[in-house]
């Protein structure tokens, strides 16, 4: 199986930070299976050849993706299935991009779209007509962000009462900002730990105590948004979100 | 140093931005694991580690200062003849490299036990 990503750079001011490709080839016909975890980002998948099928964790049943799909924010584990030889564009949307959503984003669906007219040709082709779509759709709902850096909230909303905060989360991200947090949280902490080893630094000794209160409570939220713990996470392959993750942190390393 | 190009873009700019000091080594190691698994994937998980793969992940490179671990992930499974993998974990074992002069026979036969135990 021979594995290939490219990347290339978006456009901040639509909230796409990059767009990508992503190319499997394999001899014989294998499904590789992907385990998504919750990110704050959107994707945009166009699936070009193969096919990419949601596999529902519960009960296994696996329904096939359209050609054209957006993924919202999730804040539970995403299993795909590829059918390899793949190739599928995609583009990493900020969440500056759910403030200019024209269309009601709620969190764990995989919504069907048209942004691309007919076929893309090349990664730029795939760009150039993303970039065009989101230019001409795009409607700011509300005068100024609702989020500065990372999830930081703006200023302007603390004239708001937290319920009506809470309903302009949900509507524009379709998570409360808690949920956005615990997201952060567990990014964060992914972020810095990568040496599992024995003899090296265990886990204890990452955790961030101004964030988790101790170390079962990292593990419980863990295992509540990516359906394993963090040693499992990561011995599990994720050859596409492990690009995607990489090439986020980047495009912006400050988030 | 001649670098063989991976497919990944991610890798390219993961090795184009390593400190002079320890790139040499890297790329070296790196040409030693590809040769004797020329089934893996590549990829970089989080910010800074080099992961080996085929359909799970085998081997994650961590750079450190003036050295290059090489944790194999199923590494309690290999046969170590060669006396060089440490950790007394459940699973994974550690191969630390600091020098350019490492035994590349041990980590030739380390990879290839590991792709044929997968």
């Amino acid at each position: 199986m021979k594995v290939s990503f490219q990347k290339k750079r978006g456009d901040h001011t639509l909230g796409i930070d990059f767009f990508w490709k992503f190319a499997i080839e394999s001899k014989p016909r294998i499904p590789v299976l992907e385990h998504f975890i919750p990110e704050l980002f959107f994707d945009f998948f166009y699936i070009k050849a193969g096919r990419v099928h949601w596999v529902d964790p519960a009960t296994g049943k696996k329904t096939a993706l359209r050609q054209q799909t957006l993924k919202t924010i999730h804040h539970r584990p995403l299993h795909f299935q590829f059918s390899a030889p793949l190739v599928v564009f995609g583009a990493r949307l900020s969440l500056a991009f759910a403030e200019s959503f024209w269309e009601g984003a709620k969190a764990n669906t995989l919504l069907n779209q048209t942004w691309v007219k007919g076929d893309a040709k090349s990664l730029e082709d795939f760009a150039r007509q993303v970039s065009a779509t989101v230019r001409t759709k795009r409607h700011q709902k509300f005068p100024r962000p609702m989020l500065s850096s990372g999830v930081q909230e703006a200023n302007w909303l603390v004239h708001y009462s937290p319920r009506h905060k809470r309903r302009m989360y949900e509507s524009i991200f379709g998570l409360s900002r808690k949920e956005l947090l615990n997201i952060r949280n567990m990014q964060a902490f992914l972020e810095q730990t990568c040496d599992f080893a024995s003899g090296s630094p265990r886990i204890i000794q990452h955790v961030n105590p101004e964030v988790f209160y101790d170390q079962p409570h990292l593990n419980r939220l863990f295992k509540k948004m990516t359906g394993v713990s963090p040693v499992e996470y990561f011995e599990t392959n994720s050859i596409l979100q492990d690009n995607l993750i990489s090439a986020s942190y980047n495009e912006n390393p400050n988030r | 140093m001649k670098v063989k190009k991976s497919k990944n873009d991610i890798v390219n700019d993961y090795i184009e931005g390593l400190k002079d000091d320890i790139a040499p080594l890297f790329i070296d190691i790196r040409a030693t694991v590809l040769a004797a698994g020329p089934s893996l994937n590549e990829t970089i998980k989080w910010k800074n580690c080099l992961v080996y793969g085929t359909t799970k992940n085998h081997i994650q490179t961590v750079v450190g200062k003036g050295k290059v671990s090489l944790i194999f992930f199923d590494g309690a499974s290999l046969k170590d003849k060669f006396g060089l993998l440490e950790g007394d974990g459940s699973k994974a074992r550690t191969m630390r490299i600091t020098s350019p002069d490492y035994n590349k026979k041990a980590l030739t036969d380390y990879v290839k036990q590991t792709l044929k135990n997968k």
